[in-house]
This record gives structure tokens, sequence and C-alpha cells, in this order.
């Protein structure tokens, strides 16, 4: 099915066999740890291998209230989360790394915590989007980093209310069809998408819109991304110029001060005999001995 | 890729091919299938990408005898980089591989890296490390307890080694762990130590201290 959507697809479930839904949507999986679970010191991450490969988008997503957990176990946990968001196949929403908290209470807490860890990486720009189940109620609320969660126990008629405006308030925001496995989540995630398309295209001005937007919004993350890599190359070429201006200084006086000792200070008839000795040993040709224009040296 | 074109047959033969960079455009002209790519922070310069990779390699990846940590050397500080550049890959390059895993046979070979930058400089007069790094790399071997019997290493950190060393090396610690120590951005130790400088060297410390050698080829 091939229609607009104004929203990022996460779909719950293992690594897909076939990922058409995933090209034709944009679609991203679920990377879904229960905080709850990292408790225990026998806690299972799941492999990174299954996620990190082309042909996959991810994104993570700790479920789980705030629970006291021992150092070792948060640092495994910490490990895994910073090794993750390093996969080249992490999504990345323009600049911003996105990092998804499920019924994580408070929110504030678990992203202090992962922050502490992430910065002494050198990852910075970390977003945190809190998801809530049932999250349907919240669709026509604005608030940004508020996302929704759809389930099996969703009431998906209830979205049938919804208006344009609504939906082009999605714009830009994460769904998370949370299905008990990746079948059920794209079933989801395709009877959501066919109700918003019906609505979208009952005014054709509306989808040309929405699809400008889209077009519009693509482009402002692709030069977000690339103006905060121009801001770190620019940091590295400064720190290079820094470095030119004290270091080949340094360089350039001592291979003076060793060709003037070396060999400026020999006499002329000395340099002149080593030149001759230069064609005796093949290292310099005979004609450039009388005439300036011909090849001097051998390669 | 430079690496690409010079070390193509060592690319080609290796099971696992992990490689970090810190920029995307980098990482899109990679047409490598086989590669596990990382888009990493700017942070410990190439031994923070190696660290990064090290981390994945032990916990999701199939072992193997050998590592080969190589890295795209950049230094433009450098009067001559594109020399040292050819030096530095020349063991690693299609014509010469076979001889520098051959040189695995022997057993207490521990680590091989290009013979041009296999220096020495601690001074056992003094007792002291003749770089900026000295005070670090001192903090480093007691902290981490090793006794190097050889304090030799591959400058330029470019180099192949016995993955089961820093297997038991790393066991009870994280690599990621270390890199977090390292410094951020394009950092130099011409005047000052670094912990990113320090541990270009005590990679081979730690292959000594498990009593095996540094070689150059």
């Amino acid at each position: 099915m091939n229609y607009t959507l104004p929203y990022i697809t996460i779909l719950a479930g293992e690594t897909p066999e076939d990922t058409i839904y995933h090209k034709q949507h944009n679609a991203v999986l679920a990377l879904e740890i229960s905080i709850p679970g990292c408790k225990n010191g026998d806690f299972d991450l799941p492999d990174l291998k299954n996620y990190n490969n082309p042909e996959n988008r991810f994104i993570m997503i700790l479920s789980g209230t705030e629970e006291i957990i021992p150092e070792n176990h948060l640092n495994k946990l910490m490990d895994f989360v910073t090794m993750a968001l390093m996969c080249n196949s992490y999504y990345r929403h323009g600049k911003f790394i996105p990092v998804g908290l499920l019924n994580c209470n408070p929110k504030e807490s678990w992203a202090e915590i992962i922050n502490e860890y992430l910065e002494k990486q050198g990852i910075k720009s970390i977003s945190y989007y809190t998801f809530s189940d049932p999250g349907l109620s919240q669709l026509k609320n604005n608030e940004k980093h508020n996302s929704l969660v759809i389930s099996n126990n969703t009431q998906l008629s209830a979205i049938k209310q919804l208006e344009l405006f609504d939906i082009i308030g999605l714009l830009d925001r994460f769904i998370y069809f949370r299905g008990s496995n990746l079948n059920q989540s794209v079933e989801l995630a395709n009877t959501l998408g066919q109700i918003i398309d019906k609505v979208i295209k009952k005014d054709i001005y509306a989808e040309r819109v929405l699809n400008k937007l889209l077009e519009f919004d693509k482009q402002i993350k692709k030069l977000e991304v690339s103006n905060k890599e121009l801001i770190d190359e620019i940091e590295v070429a400064r720190s290079f110029v820094e470095i030119a201006k004290n270091k080949y200084k340094d360089d350039y006086l001592e291979l003076f001060k060793f060709y003037q000792n070396e060999y400026e200070s020999l006499p002329l008839w000395y340099k002149r005999f080593g030149h001759i000795l230069k064609v005796a040993m093949g290292k310099r040709t005979l004609r450039s001995l009388f005439n300036d224009n011909v090849k001097k040296y051998k390669d | 890729m430079k690496i690409q074109e010079k070390c193509g047959a060592l690319l080609n033969k290796c099971t696992n091919l992990l490689i970090t960079s810190c920029y995307s455009d980098v990482i899109a002209e990679l047409d490598s299938e086989k590669a596990i790519l990382f888009n990493v922070s700017n942070q410990g310069k190439d031994i923070g990408g190696k660290l990064a990779s090290l981390q994945y390699y032990f916990n999701y990846c199939t072992k193997t005898d050998l590592l080969f940590l190589l890295h795209d050397k950049i230094s433009i500080q450098s009067l001559n980089a594109a020399y040292w550049y050819d030096k530095l890959y020349a063991v690693f390059s299609d014509e010469f591989i076979e001889s520098t895993i051959s040189s695995f046979s022997d057993q207490k070979t521990g680590m091989v890296g290009a013979k041009e930058f296999l220096m020495n400089e601690y001074d056992p007069s003094e007792k002291v490390f003749r770089t900026t790094n000295n005070k670090i790399l001192k903090q480093l071997l007691s902290g981490y307890d090793l006794k190097p019997e050889s304090y030799e290493f591959i400058a330029g950190s470019i180099f192949a080694t016995r993955s089961k060393i820093l297997e038991e090396f790393f066991k009870n610690k994280s690599p990621l762990k270390v890199r977090s120590t390292l410094e951020r951005g394009n950092v130099i130790d011409l005047y000052e130590g670094t912990y990113t400088h320090s541990w270009e060297r005590l990679f081979a410390f730690i292959i000594s201290s498990y009593g095996y050698t540094v070689k150059g080829l």
C-alpha cells in the first residue's frame, strides 16, 4: 500500500525478512529494552547484529518504571545503549539522536543517567521522546516530544474523528506500533495509515500541501546534519591551523638549520665535486651539469 | 577509500570488517556489503574508534585469531604525511599481507607493524619515557598492573595483533570505559601528554605484559 504518512512509523518485532514495508514508509524498527529486566544479573540484551545492518533503521525504546539497578548492571546496560547509538543503522532525526522512553517515570531521571554516560563518550544531541500507552487521546496534543503508542488494545476507530489539522500536527512525530510480533505491528500501522490517508485524500490541495511540508522537512533535516558536521569539521580545521602555525614553523627552522650546518657550510669546490659524484653514481644526469633545461634527477 | 585500494586483499579475507567514522558522508561512500558501520563521536581520534570497534567485536562478533587495527592515517600536522602513510600500510598491502600473517606462526609474536615505526621511548637509566606522555603512561601501567618486558610500540597505531591477548585484557574491562577517558577532538601531544596518545603505546605494552613480542616488519 502506497500512501503518504506525516509521521515516523516505529514497528515492534524482530528483524524482518521482508523489508518492503520498511522501504515504502521509511519505517523504523523498535529495539525495546525493559529496564526492570535489567535489575537482575542475568538480563539478556538483544543482539545488536540483528539491528545494525544496512536494510534496517532502528530506534531504542527503554521501557518500565524507574528502579534501582546495581551499578555493574547499569554499566552493562549503558555500554549497550552507547554501542546501539553508535550503530550506523540507528535512526537519526535530523541532527538529533532520538531515544524513546516508554512508561518511564520520571523521564528526567533516566535522561540524566543516560546523558551522564553518553557525555563521557562524546555523544551529544540526544533527544528523548516519551511514549505513553495508551496514547491515542494525545493525538491532539501537540507537545513535540510526546509520542504515541498504538497496540492491539488501542481503539483505532477513535482516530476517524481526526481532522486534517490534527494530522498535520503529527508531522515529524513518532508513532510506535506495538504489536505482539512484526506482522501485527505492520497490520496496525497499515490500518492507521489507511484511515489517515482517507482523511488526507479528501482534499487534493491538502495532500499537496502535506507532501510539500514533508519534502521541506526532509530537506531541513538533511541540512541540519550537514550543518552539524561542517561545524565539527571547521573545529578540526581550526585546530590544524593552530598546529600549523606553531609546529610547521618549528619544523621549518629545524630543517633550515640542518641544511645550513650540514650542507651550506661546506666549501663551494666540495659541493661541486659532490655533483660530479652524483653523476658517477647514476643519481644525476650528465647533461644537467651543462644545461639547466634538461631533466636533472632520475626518478 | 585509500585503505581499500592498498589493502584490498586483507579486507576481502577478513571475517569481520568493522568501520567507524565521525562523518556520515564518509560512511555513505563505503560500498562494502561486508562492513559493519558505526557513526562515532570524535573522541580519542583513531584509538576511540578502535575501542568502540573492540567493544562490538567482543560482544557480537565471531572471534578470530588475529585482529588488524587500521585507520585512515591523515596527519595533516606531519610534513610528509603521504610518505608515512605508505610506510605504515606497506606490511598490510596486498603484496606483503601473507608474510605479515605468517609472522604470527611464531607463537611468541603478539603484535606486528611497520618496522620504521617500531619505537622505544623508555630510558632505563632514568626510568622515564622520553615523551610528553610519560606521566600518564606510568599511571596507566600501574593502574592496569601491567609489567611489560619491553617498551617497544608501533607508532601510528596501525598493527595486527592476536585477538586472545586483548580478549584476556578486556575480560573484566569495557573498552568503552577506556574510551570515556580519552580526549575529544583532534588532540595532539606535542606540548603535553594525552590519554589518547598514551593508549597508542599501551596496546603494545599490554601485548608485552602477556609475554608476547612486538615485531616490526
